[in-house]
């Protein structure tokens, strides 16, 4: 069974289970090439329209003279925050983490005021020209429900993208962030926002 | 950050209508005089002006009364605290107008003191925000409630003269208290440029961009030297004519436009990216 199965194995298993859970994410760095797969597959799943994502890929370097050279990428979505500083600083209640962890927009509620883009530390959140409100990341939701992971996921080139319950020991990306202790960090940990975007640094590169 | 000019304009018109409000208050304590009720009728112009623009800033204005839904966010304190603050006022202004009691006009005073510096106190704090690190210090604190007395004083002294109603009393003593003022906001802001060099190249770069240096010196010179210069002439000649109240008085404003522009500008985004330090061994470094 390859690594795709059993994610799809463990978000069919946790579909149909009433535990709560926690949906999170391991974006493998060893293995982003960079080729902005996942920003395209989420702009045509949510419609998003030109100049602003829910997905995008930072670009690190290169730094170096060669042949001492060195770079990397960094794919960033929503991290899903436990304790997200927009659900705090939303004055309409609008934004708001449902059962399985996922921090969410109702669509109704938004005024379009952004105070969330700018409380945002990732950069997570923007502004829809068209409909006035601000958008973000959901990890589809409406994918996840019915046991498929999100699109960004699906089309990831390089395999780099792992979704799953993160409080189901058994589940994939759990058991990768057992097995990789010394490779996972988490962007901007200090804020206490914990973020539920797991990084696998690059196996040549350490954390200082 | 792109300067949000409806909520550049909106704390400014607030915080004039509250510093208008706050000195016509603190002066009626200190000086036996009739109170011009039409300069409290324009500051509760002005803050109604202020709340008016920072809905047109809004996405969906019409769902403005959402805004008072989540006591843990500042945005909607600020919603909650600004009907009271209106209420307070305007029953104040009815006060001066109708001879209340003055017992009543005393509830008027204590209430409008209370909200509308709650309310400044308040819109500070909504911009201290983590995620941009130029807006992380109490700094802006300071000169937010700096910027509402020197306005307050300033548009106290000057808007009588552009309005043709009688001259407001206690001048020259609040002459000395704004050059204070004009004093302590010049430390803040030099306090908050060393700030920014410090916890962010990027904002402090943003700073130092053409524009925004330009905007920097106009707001010194605008908005503390030219009404420092005009309210040091008031205070050497012993009296406050229309020109200079009304020179310093908009002088200030405008300057104070500058700074809230620099304000946004510097408002640049945490770096989230870990660096990678090439001298040590490709470690990655955390910002």
């Amino acid at each position: 069974m390859n690594k795709r199965s059993v994610m799809v194995a463990d978000l069919e298993r946790g579909a149909g289970k009433v535990a709560k859970k926690k949906y999170g994410m391991v974006i493998d760095l060893e293995k982003c090439t960079g080729c902005r797969g996942c920003s395209v597959s989420c702009k045509n799943e949510h419609e998003i329209p030109p100049g602003v994502n829910f997905c995008w890929v930072y670009q690190e370097g290169p730094v170096g003279t060669y042949p001492k050279v060195s770079m990397y990428y960094l794919p960033r979505a929503c991290m899903q925050c436990s304790e997200p500083i927009c659900v705090k600083v939303c004055p309409t209640k609008a934004s708001y983490i449902n059962e399985d962890g996922i921090v969410l927009i109702d669509e109704d509620l938004c005024f379009g005021c952004q105070y969330c883009i700018w409380a945002c530390p990732y950069e997570a959140r923007f502004f829809h020209p068209g409909k006035k409100i601000v958008q973000k990341c959901n990890s589809c939701i409406h994918l996840v429900a019915m046991g498929k992971e999100p699109n960004c996921v699906v089309n990831c080139q390089g395999k780099a993208r792992f979704f799953g319950d993160l409080n189901d020991p058994e589940s994939q990306v759990s058991r990768m962030l057992d097995q990789n202790t010394d490779r996972v960090f988490r962007v901007k940990e200090e804020l206490k926002v914990d973020p539920q975007v797991y990084y696998l640094l690059a196996k040549k590169v350490k954390i200082k | 950050m792109n300067p949000q000019y409806p909520l550049v304009f909106a704390t400014l018109l607030m915080r004039l209508g509250v510093g208008i409000s706050v000195t016509q208050i603190l002066v009626s304590f200190f000086v036996e005089a009739p109170v011009a009720w039409s300069l409290s009728l324009f500051s509760i112009g002005s803050l109604i002006s202020g709340v008016l623009l920072s809905a047109t800033h809004l996405g969906r204005p019409v769902r403005f009364m959402n805004s008072f839904s989540n006591l843990s966010s500042l945005l909607s304190w600020e919603a909650i605290l600004t009907p009271p603050l209106l209420i307070f006022m305007s029953f104040l202004s009815a006060g001066y107008y109708f001879n209340y009691p003055q017992i009543l006009i005393l509830i008027g005073k204590i209430g409008t003191l209370a909200f509308g510096v709650s309310l400044i106190y308040v819109t500070a704090k909504v911009y201290h925000l983590k995620a941009r690190p130029a807006w992380g210090t109490s700094l802006i604190v300071y000169e937010f409630f700096i910027s509402a007395l020197c306005m307050g004083i300033l548009g106290y002294l000057g808007i009588p003269q552009l309005m043709g109603v009688p001259v407001s009393p206690g001048g020259l003593f609040l002459i000395v208290l704004a050059m204070i003022g004009l004093v302590a906001e010049f430390v803040v802001g030099l306090y908050y440029r060393r700030y920014l060099r410090i916890v962010s190249a990027t904002a402090f770069e943003a700073l130092r961009e053409k524009a925004a240096s330009l905007q920097f010196y106009l707001w010194i010179i605008l908005g503390l030297g030219v009404p420092f210069v005009l309210s040091g002439v008031a205070l050497i000649i012993r009296e406050i004519p229309a020109f200079l109240s009304v020179a310093s008085f908009l002088s200030f404003f405008v300057g104070a436009l500058f700074w809230r522009i620099i304000f946004f500008k510097v408002a640049t985004p945490l770096k989230i990216t870990p660096t990678i330090d090439m001298a040590h061994d490709q470690r990655i470094v955390f910002p």
